[in-house]
């Protein structure tokens, strides 16, 4: 059974009459358990695909099918919860809120969950410890460094224990000695038993994913 | 509840980063509730002050004053207009009429009031002898005239307390000799304290008989004033009725709007006090209306920014799995937070000017109270916050509505 199924998909953008498709005619399974890489080229449509994937985007034509449920009929707040529940997000450029420690950066998702606050803090505090960084724990964003700032990036993606992961180049900001360890970890979460998608243009960080996915102009190759 | 504490925390983090964008961003706020304080506050304390003297006054009793007047206008005296057709003998007259008790002349004048070396620039006012029962005003050391002493215009005077204090601060001024505009009057009693009342202070006076003081030291016949007391409040709109006939009569008036007099009450004043201050107070209202208005724009303004500035955090948020009213309560809170301390400072700023109010008013002699009620804290800390929802809403469904991908991506 495949856990994310896509039909068909488009997603187009218009300025004027003007048509740029971001991505096209797309048709994809991906089973429960994978490490997929999606790659291709600047402006090629990796990140439009995934965060379509990953209920961030709507697509314009096509259907998507998650856990054989059709995607494309969902509100906005079905889709805010699945994106809650379901999936968890690492971007290149981390994102965590400078204001709040990186406990509290990795409890937000699980605010929205209506997490019990005794809860939060047990998940947030072991997911922290699971990335390596339980010695950090009240700092904020900008008294730790980029690989630091990746990994609690990562503690936030896993504290609803979703089922897949998305990271949308995850490395892209990172020296070849942190990426290498934000790598090790996804292998590791994808050992037991996460779905990982992965955005990159870099084949070294692709050589982790068990499956390639390449991308030529929004078309999947 | 503990998320909103966080929310709540991290608003006021960001007030005490940009206290000044804050602090102005309030300013409207704290105008309007320190002017809703302060005028609960002055407005209480003005009402009392003022019906308590009014009351002090005499609710049973009514004034004649010469010249014709509007109701509750100023009398014509205040403009410099002597009138000289009221008089002692038509005070005479009033006494005969039903319901009247006592009936009181006066005429004032000032001068220099001399007692050894000392002197003093002062009024004295001459009055007919029920002075005491009219104005329920006593002497608290000697006596007062007697009507034989008033008729005679006896060279004796009465001493109000400040008076005494200022001619006779350690010596027994009884028996005493003073001279007023250089005649020679036997001080034969002083009157207790009674504070002034409205514009009318007999505390600093020096009070002699009417008729010494129209023969001896004004030299002309006529009254500024006629006060009687009726025997109760329900007689006093018959009474005046009288009083205007009789006076009509006695000064050939033909027509009742040519009347060179006017017959007022002292609930007629409480009337006149009671729509002064409360055209005062709507005139505050006003003002602190349009502060709270001016305040709110304020509001809306810097949550727009506000919203502006972290419309990434907004995007996050929401690829995080919030909810379009997760991140509308998120900004609304924050507007609450922002409009609530606004309003703390505002009280205390209104505090502040009320007490500031409670020191003038003191030192200028008037034996003023300190209130601040209680539900003007409560219906300001209301306003406050309903200005923070009203004015808050706008920039907090902005937030709510932003597309997750576009805010993420927003530089
Ligand atoms: N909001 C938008 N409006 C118009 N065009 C857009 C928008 N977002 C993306 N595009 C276009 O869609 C195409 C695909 O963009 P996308 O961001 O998916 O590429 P990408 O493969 O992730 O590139 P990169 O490696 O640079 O991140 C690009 O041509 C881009 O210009
Ligand atoms: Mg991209």
């Amino acid at each position: 059974m495949a856990l994310i199924e896509l039909k068909n998909v488009c997603k187009s953008y218009y300025s004027g009459s003007l048509e740029t498709k971001a991505v096209c005619s797309a048709n994809l399974k991906i089973k429960s358990g994978e490490f997929i890489a999606i790659m291709g080229p600047s402006g090629s449509g990796k990140s439009t695909l995934m965060n379509i994937m990953g209920f961030l985007d709507v697509p314009t034509r096509g259907r998507y099918y998650f856990e054989n449920k059709k995607v494309t009929s969902f509100d906005e707040d079905s889709l805010a919860e699945i994106r809650n529940k379901k999936v968890g997000f690492v971007f290149q450029f981390f994102y965590l809120l400078p204001r709040m420690t990186a406990l509290d950066n990795v409890k937000i998702p699980m605010i929205y969950a209506d997490v019990k606050d005794k809860e939060q803090d047990k998940r947030a505090r072991k997911a922290l410890k699971q990335v390596g960084l339980g010695h950090r724990m009240k700092n904020r964003p900008n008294e730790l460094s980029g690989g630091e700032q990746q990994r609690v990036a990562i503690a936030r993606a896993l504290t609803n224990n979703p089922k897949i992961i998305f990271a949308d180049e995850p490395t892209g900001n990172l020296d070849s000695v942190s990426a290498k360890e934000i790598m090790k970890i996804f292998e590791k979460l994808n050992k037991e038993g996460k779905t990982i998608i992965l955005v990159t243009h870099d084949s070294k960080t692709a050589s982790y994913a068990k499956r390639k996915i390449r991308l030529k102009d929004g078309l999947i190759q | 509840m503990k998320k909103y504490l966080l929310i709540i925390k991290l608003a006021l983090i960001g007030i005490f980063t940009n206290k000044v964008r804050a602090f102005l961003t309030m300013l409207g706020i704290i105008i309007g509730v320190s002017s809703v304080i302060a005028i609960i506050s002055i407005g209480e304390g003005a009402q009392s002050l003022i019906t308590g003297s009014i009351k002090s006054f005499g609710t049973d009793t009514l004034t004649v004053l010469p010249g014709a007047s509007d109701e509750s206008g100023p009398p014509a005296s205040a403009f410099g207009i002597v009138i000289t057709t009221l008089t002692n003998d038509d005070a005479k007259e009033i006494e005969k009429l039903p319901h009247v008790l006592t009936v009181t002349s006066y005429i004032s004048g000032n001068g220099e009031i001399v007692y050894g070396s000392r002197s003093v620039l002062g009024n004295f006012t001459g009055v007919t002898a029920d002075y005491e029962t009219t104005e329920n005003h006593d002497v608290i050391e000697g006596r007062f005239f007697t009507k034989q002493e008033e008729r005679a215009a006896n060279r004796v005077a009465v001493l109000g307390s400040e008076m005494k204090e200022e001619l006779f601060p350690l010596t027994n001024p009884l028996g005493q000799k003073v001279r007023i505009n250089d005649q020679t009057f036997t001080v034969i009693g002083v009157l207790e304290s009674k504070g002034s009342q409205l514009a009318r202070n007999f505390d600093n006076q020096v009070i002699v008989p009417l008729s010494a003081a129209q023969k001896i030291l004004l030299g002309f016949q006529h009254v500024s004033l006629i006060r009687i007391k009726v025997d109760t409040e329900e007689s006093v709109e018959v009474t005046k009725k009288r009083i205007e006939d009789l006076l009509i009569y006695r000064h050939e008036i033909k027509d009742r709007d040519d009347k060179d007099f006017s017959v007022r009450a002292v609930s007629q004043a409480l009337d006149t006090f009671n729509s002064i201050t409360l055209a005062l107070s709507f005139f505050l209202a006003a003002i602190a209306a349009i502060s709270l208005i001016v305040g709110g724009i304020g509001i809306t303004n810097i949550m727009l920014m506000v919203v502006k500035e972290r419309t990434r955090e907004i995007g996050l948020r929401k690829a995080l799995g919030a909810k379009p009213f997760h991140i509308k309560n998120q900004f609304l809170l924050e507007a609450l937070v922002l409009t609530v301390i606004g309003g703390i400072l505002g009280i205390l700023a209104g505090v502040g000017l009320s007490v500031i109010a409670y020191f003038v008013i003191n030192y200028m002699g008037y034996d003023w109270e300190f209130v601040v009620p209680l539900y003007s804290i409560v219906v300001s800390i209301g306003i406050s916050g309903a200005i923070g929802i009203i004015f808050g809403t706008y920039p907090a469904n902005k937030a709510a509505e932003l597309n997750p991908i576009v805010a993420i991506r927003y530089e």
